[in-house]
């Protein structure tokens, strides 16, 4: 069977490189790397590591994610690595039909009409950590406010709202960021199974109000989920329910901390924060799960796919391609910064409240703020998703 | 997917392929005089047309649908 390489020299399909894990633009400015992935074609190949296919607009994108059957999401290495990492993340590891039916039981958990009730908690934290921002001589948005968010949030509801916030915080950036082979992947995610395995099993002999005790109830073909799955699930959400949405507002701030303009239409203008949301959000994509294993012959674009081809997902250029700049009431907003099809992000409607809230009451707050001078932006990509690391405000 | 009995001169109305709604929940957000949530997120159209002059509103309602599920279409008069 000839490589992907060679089918991509025999059809004419663009050779390009994109190397994830040596890029050192990913570091200093990673939007003109998917700027230019998107333009070299909307599908190519790239020769890092063990190669992959790049699908970089829209409608690749959404053919792929559509075609469940061709590209497959069954627990599978990280498709861009050098080294063979396996993820395995119910129901994000799983394929239709099994999948619809564990999708089609969480789905409610996390529905916009359980979410409005937990508003108030949602703003009781912005506002408490907005306190104790103003206090520090400092202050770091990313450190003190967008990191603390939703891990404060998402873990009070999930159960573990006596936990040690700042450790589980890091042990999700570990799963996501800081690991280069298996066996330290393995680690942080065993250390992250018992804290949420201690949970589950307490939540088993005692349910209470909580996330866990709602994921333990749910059923599926009408009995109770196993507890070990349950716990894999329980796992994905501790990393999924904090890193995405705090690394996807500090991006949100990062732009208007920089862009005066946009700033003061947040303060002048709340009723326009969802609009902005989905704005940045698509200009400042911050990626997600990213790589699909094809699990049968096919094609794609005319390309010819075999069984076992790995695809990586460059969503962040395809959505920054509907339109080149910012602009906070762009209306119509397309984009993919949280999916597609079946595997549209499970927690989209808590990020949205959250980044929501986070923006109003920061801005009825705080509203002149402005980047500390001669601060140099770094960022870091993982397993799925990029990140600012840090973002020092001058205040008032 | 609702049949509308209030037109007499035609106008337009959405129509929502459920088969592709994934509930990222962006129609009734934007427009929710149109669409409402079911019980767990995802859209549902409500019995409602429009005058033709609304047109380019609600195609870029149509179009912010990552999913493609909603479109435009005339009703008859």
């Amino acid at each position: 069977m000839p490589s992907m390489l060679e089918r991509a020299e025999s059809s004419g399909l663009p050779v390009h490189l994109l190397d994830l894990e040596n890029d050192a633009r990913l570091a200093d400015d990673p939007f003109a790397v998917w700027d230019e992935m998107t333009s070299v074609a909307p599908l190519f190949y790239s020769p890092a590591n063990r190669g992959f296919l790049v699908a970089s607009d829209f409608d690749t994108i959404k053919t792929v994610l559509r075609d469940w059957k061709t590209w497959s999401n069954l627990p599978t290495t990280i498709v861009y690595t050098k080294e063979q990492v396996l993820m395995n993340t119910p129901p994000i590891s799983m394929d239709p039909p099994i999948h619809t039916k564990y999708r089609r039981a969480l789905i409610p958990l996390f529905a916009p009409n359980v979410l409005a009730p937990l508003e108030p908690k949602i703003e009781k934290i912005t506002h408490d950590l907005i306190d104790e921002l103003l206090a520090k001589p400092d202050p770091d948005y990313i450190r003190d406010f967008s990191s603390q968010l939703p891990a404060r949030f998402f873990l009070g509801w999930l159960g573990l709202g006596d936990a040690d916030v700042k450790r589980m915080y890091e042990l999700a950036q570990r799963a996501t960021f800081e690991f280069d082979d298996q066996a330290k992947r393995d680690a942080v995610e065993h250390e992250i199974g018992e804290i949420v395995g201690d949970l589950f099993r307490a939540r088993k002999a005692e349910p209470a109000d909580d996330l866990a005790s709602s994921m333990l109830a749910m059923e599926v073909d009408g009995e109770p989920i196993d507890v070990d799955l349950c716990i894999d699930i329980g796992r994905l959400a501790f990393i999924a329910g904090q890193d995405t949405t705090s690394t996807q507002l500090g991006y949100i701030m990062w732009h208007l901390a920089r862009n005066p303009q946009d700033r003061e239409l947040m303060v002048q203008r709340p009723e326009l924060t969802n609009e902005a949301v989905e704005e940045l959000t698509r200009f400042y994509n911050t990626g997600g799960p990213a790589g699909r294993i094809a699990s049968q012959a096919g094609e794609l674009n005319g390309f010819p796919i075999e069984a076992g081809d790995r695809i990586f997902i460059a969503r962040a250029g395809a959505d920054r391609a509907f339109a080149p700049e910012v602009q906070l009431d762009r209306n119509p907003n397309r984009h993919t910064a949280f999916g597609l099809g079946a595997h549209r992000c499970l927690g989209s409607h808590v990020a949205r409240v959250e980044m929501e809230i986070a923006l109003k009451v920061w801005h009825e707050r705080i509203p002149e703020y402005r980047i500390k001078d001669g601060f140099t932006p770094k960022h870091r990509y993982g397993s799925f998703m990029q990140q600012l690391t840090s973002l020092p405000l001058d205040i008032g | 997917m609702s049949e509308t009995t209030t037109s007499t001169d035609g106008g337009l109305r959405y129509v929502l392929d459920r088969d592709l709604c994934a509930g990222h929940g962006r129609c009734y957000a934007l427009a929710p005089e149109s669409f409402e949530s079911d019980d767990v997120g995802y859209g549902l159209t409500k019995d409602v047309v429009h005058p033709a002059d609304r047109l380019t509103a609600m195609e870029a309602v149509a179009m912010a649908c990552p999913e493609e599920a909603i479109t435009v279409e005339k009703v008859d008069a």
